[in-house]
Parts: structure tokens; sequence; C-alpha cells
């Protein structure tokens, strides 16, 4: 693979990763401690980081280094939930520190059935605080 | 070892459990439209994402992926 399709797949992979986590460049930027026209370089697959930078990458992330290096095929195979819009919602019932759930849901569950259980459990919290 | 309490609730058939911090541990909420084996799975699968420490995680995929596999 040239220099420029390994920054290609990189910036594929950031992107991917910054919507799955719902965060912006200039948050993560600020996170790894890179500037944020350093950051956008990578983003636009202009320039390709260092490994370390990678590796700052993949911790903020929580996942390996080879999830942002390797071609996108390969970071599909490492995606439970089948349908990218039940996968962002249950990341956003996850993040949420009001709801903060882990689901046992099929892989191929439709985002309106976790809302659902979702909205069900937050009324089971506010009536029992505690539990 | 945090206090796990353990509720049934009819949650959409497509989900087994689901598993919540709460004040002293956690919460897990099994489907109660299913029959006792897939509670039980349920149930294990909720006490991975615990032992796993998947809270303190933050890629649901990732998460998911590994707990399922």
């Amino acid at each position: 693979m040239s220099n420029e399709e390994q920054a290609r797949v990189f910036a594929s992979n950031l992107n991917y990763y910054l919507d799955l986590n719902g965060m912006t460049q200039i948050e993560a930027a600020e996170k790894i401690g890179v500037s944020q026209q350093r950051f956008n370089t990578w983003a636009q697959g202009k320039a390709y980081p260092r490994m370390d930078m990678i590796q700052k990458l993949a911790d903020l992330f929580g996942i390996q280094k080879s999830n942002l290096i390797d071609v996108p095929q390969n970071v599909h195979d490492n995606e439970y939930y089948l349908d990218p819009e039940t996968a962002r919602r249950a990341q956003e019932i996850f993040t949420d520190k009001d709801l903060c759930i882990l689901f046992d849901a099929a892989r191929g569950s439709r985002p309106e059935d976790l809302q659902m259980a979702a909205d069900l459990l937050k009324r089971l919290k506010e009536t029992n605080p505690d539990g | 070892m945090d206090d796990v309490y353990v509720y049934l609730v009819p949650l959409p058939p497509s989900e087994k459990e689901a598993v919540v911090p709460c004040a002293d541990g956690y919460t897990v909420y099994l489907n109660s439209n299913h029959d006792r084996a897939s509670n039980i799975e349920g149930y294990v699968h909720a006490l991975k994402h615990i032992t796993n420490n998947d809270f303190e995680k933050n890629n649901v995929q990732e998460i998911e992926t590994r707990a399922h596999s």
C-alpha cells in the first residue's frame, strides 16, 4: 500500500471512530495534545501520524492500533451491531450518564428497540433512584 | 464485590437483558418475555460486563464484540 493510500485508510478509520464516539476533531486533538490543524491533516488523509500518536488515539477510543491502521473491512469485522444506526443509538445510550446501559441484544436489533428499552429503564430508575 | 440486583421486566423481543450501574453495585434487567434459559444466558452476559469492567470503557461495538466472542 502506498503512503497516500495508507493515509487515506487511516483518515477513514479515524473519522469513523470520531463519529462512533460522538467526538469532534477539536475535542480529540485537545485530548491527545496536538494542534487542531495537525489533527485535521490526519482526518483529511493529507498526513500520516507517528506511531505514538496512533497509540494515543487508540487509547482515547478504547481500541487497538490496528483498528486505525488496517483497511475498513477489518474494522467492520470487529463490529457487533450490524445496523450503523443501532450501533450509534447503543453508543448514545451507553455514554448518557443518566442511562449508562449495556444490553445483551441481538446483532440485528433495531435502534427503536434499544430506545424503547432505554426509555423503560429510565422510568424505572426515576421510580426507584437507588435500584 | 458489588451488589447485583436482578429484575424481570418486559423488554423488546430482541433483547435478553440490560445492565446498569447503581448506587452500590449493578442492576440487571432480564426480559420477562423470554424463557428461563434465555434469562440465565442474559444474566451470565451481564456478569461478563461487570467482571470485565466494561463500564470503564468507551466503545460499545468493541465491548459487545468481546462480550459475545
